[in-house]
């Protein structure tokens, strides 16, 4: 039951301006990597900088979450869909119209918490 | 460090294999060993100095492979950039070296260009057919979440 609880609420930190908040994992829409810190972006549109690698993310975050590419991970809940573009780059659209880009070693990594 | 390795691996890999075609077309024809064509053997006095140019330029075109194989590697740049670059330095690349090996007369230039560029046409669509089919099978995923 505190496994379940803590795997609701969460460990991870939000931090912005002066403010500290424990971020949920259902309202995070997505991290990724400005210059060199990691960002989150929280539903409605709240950036904070978390104090985690990506790649610590990854260990950290439910299944919902996926890397997409070496600075970007996505919560799966908030996608809409995936577009090829035509010089080949794989385009990924959230919910709220925002997109982020695919990189082709991690389409592997997508089809797999997909379980596809 | 990483990157004298790779060359030094080209150049080994691209004599090995340039020895096994010579090898096969020496024995094709029924003739004693010949590094290359005829034309390109007269050019030099003695069979020897042929073989060490030839041994020299298979080298150079393996090391020519490995550095193009790298264009894949840079992650910043789009499938389309990176294909387009690939082809016009190992078409360059090649074509100067396949015309210094004497390999085909330069009157067949142009169904070398023509076979080239099917090459890279066929690689294109099979990658775009593939990511194509990944995206659609994410999609549907998607649709039944």
């Amino acid at each position: 039951m505190i496994a379940d609880e803590l795997q609701q609420n969460t460990l991870i930190m939000g931090f912005r301006n002066e403010e500290v908040k424990p971020l949920k994992f259902g309202t995070l829409i997505r991290f990724y990597t400005n210059k060199s810190y990691v960002m989150a972006e929280v539903k409605p549109k709240f950036i904070y900088r978390v104090k985690y690698r990506i790649y610590q993310l990854n260990h950290l975050l439910p299944t919902e979450f996926v890397q997409i590419s070496s600075s970007e991970i996505v919560n799966f809940n908030y996608v809409d869909h995936l577009e090829l573009v035509r010089n080949g780059t794989i385009k990924l659209v959230l919910n709220n119209h925002e997109s982020a880009y695919v990189s082709r070693r991690f389409v592997s990594n997508i089809k797999k918490r997909l379980r596809i | 460090m990483k990157l004298i390795k790779r060359i030094f691996s080209g150049f080994c890999t691209g004599i090995a294999i340039g020895m096994a075609f010579s090898i096969f077309f020496s024995k094709l024809y029924g003739i004693s060993y010949v590094p290359s064509t005829p034309q390109f053997i007269n050019h030099f006095d003695g069979l020897t100095n042929a073989v060490l140019v030839s041994v020299v330029l298979w080298g150079l075109m393996g090391v020519l492979w490995t550095l193009c194989s790298g264009i894949f590697r840079i992650k910043s740049w789009s499938l389309l950039k990176q294909t387009v670059i690939h082809f016009i330095v190992s078409y360059v690349g090649y074509t100067i070296l396949a015309i210094f090996c004497g390999w085909f007369p330069m009157n067949w230039l142009p169904y070398y260009t023509v076979i080239f560029i099917l090459a890279y046409v066929f690689f294109w669509t099979m990658v775009i057919m593939h990511e194509r089919y990944n995206i659609k099978k994410i999609n549907r995923a998607l649709n039944n979440h």
